[in-house]
């Protein structure tokens, strides 16, 4: 495992093996950390809160790894579990502030218009604004879609729905943000 | 995106917005987050991330640390295991002959009537033909018990260190001619 980057092939099978277990989990960290981080990051929006949902995310993939079966992709299988996190701890964040989904949406829009974590354009901040409009499963959708430009084929399997429940999801979204730029009010 | 179907004027007015990273995030983030996932999923301990030694090669984690001890333990092992020495045939075959011999002889000797309990004193005194005489009434082969008399006395007789080495008569040259005086003054 050194010098070019290890396969997910070979890095799963270094997992398995007890002496190599710490080093191969680490190459996969270092590997996929970025990617996990953003598409987590966009969906809670706040550093501290996409730092804990990386963190569970690795740490259940460190539990359940053994168990992965390579019928999908190292990097699917992570941003399935990435997204189930993501998603639980937005739904575990608004039951413990007690706050409805306006509110939460309120919050996290305050931290955009305010640039705490932020330093985009009026544009950027626009467009995630009308983002977090959209519900939080469509949310995840979109990202993967237009941020990350996944294949529908992979997004149906890291969100378990089917590609054409997909399309329409995302057709619906770009519609809805579409409108939002559009809106009056929110020029 | 889908090449095959048109695109909707709001897809095409969403396809148009930036797409590039708004959020910001502290500089070293990604340095220190495999450290952050590696302490949490291998409990309080601190992992040794990878050890990649200057040559290229790679050694399992921990292992110069356990090194030590695994010597000691393989040392230890071996000194309690003990040494078997065994024996040439033929020396086992004369030891037994000699034991066997000298229980005979034994018991020979010690028969009670007080005529034989008075040669008992003196072995020596015993005739050839009195041991002859005991040794077919026992089955006891005459040609083993001679074969083996000669191997014994042969290695009796054979000098032992017969030819001192060099060091010991150097040694012994220097103590026999050295000034006595001398050697007390350089103490």
């Amino acid at each position: 495992m050194t010098g070019a980057v290890a396969s997910d092939k070979e890095l799963i099978e270094a997992f398995r093996r007890e002496e190599s277990r710490t080093q191969a989990f680490e190459a996969i960290i270092k590997k996929y950390q970025q990617k996990v981080y953003w598409h987590v990051r966009r969906l809670v929006i706040d550093h501290d809160d996409a730092d804990d949902v990386t963190q569970n995310t690795f740490i259940r993939a460190w539990e359940k790894l053994d168990g992965f079966r390579e019928e999908s992709k190292l990097f699917t299988w992570l941003f399935r579990v990435a997204t189930n996190e993501a998603l639980a701890f937005i739904n575990k964040k608004k039951a413990s502030l007690h706050i409805n989904m306006e509110d939460a949406e309120h919050y996290l829009s305050h931290q955009i218009t305010n640039g705490i974590g932020f330093n985009g354009n009026q544009i950027q901040k626009k467009l995630q604004l009308a983002i977090l409009e959209l519900p939080e499963k469509q949310r995840a959708v979109f990202n993967m879609r237009y941020f990350d430009e996944l294949p529908y084929e992979q997004i149906a399997e890291i969100t378990d729905t089917s590609v054409g429940a997909l399309k329409a999801s995302y057709h619906h979204a770009v519609k809805k943000i579409e409108t939002y730029f559009n809106h009056p009010l929110n020029h | 995106m889908d090449t095959q179907n048109p695109i909707s004027p709001e897809e095409a007015f969403v396809n148009g917005l930036p797409k590039n990273n708004p959020f910001t995030l502290p500089s070293t983030y990604f340095e220190e987050l495999p450290q952050s996932i590696l302490i949490q999923v291998k409990g309080s301990e601190t992992p040794q991330l990878s050890q990649t030694i200057e040559s290229g090669f790679e050694v399992p984690q921990g292992y110069f640390e356990d090194f030590p001890s695994k010597v000691i333990s393989k040392s230890h092992a071996a000194n309690t295991g003990g040494r078997i020495i065994r024996f040439p045939y033929i020396n086992r075959i004369a030891a037994a002959a000699v034991a066997l011999l000298a229980v005979g002889l034994v018991l020979l000797l010690s028969k009670t009537t007080p005529h034989q309990t008075e040669t008992a004193v003196s072995i020596e005194q015993a005739t050839d033909d009195e041991i002859f005489t005991y040794l077919e009434n026992n089955n006891v082969s005459i040609d083993l018990v001679a074969e083996v008399y000669t191997e014994t006395e042969t290695v009796k007789n054979k000098p032992v260190n017969s030819a001192p080495d060099s060091n010991t008569l150097i040694e012994q040259y220097i103590l026999d001619n050295a000034d006595e005086q001398l050697i007390l003054e350089e103490l």
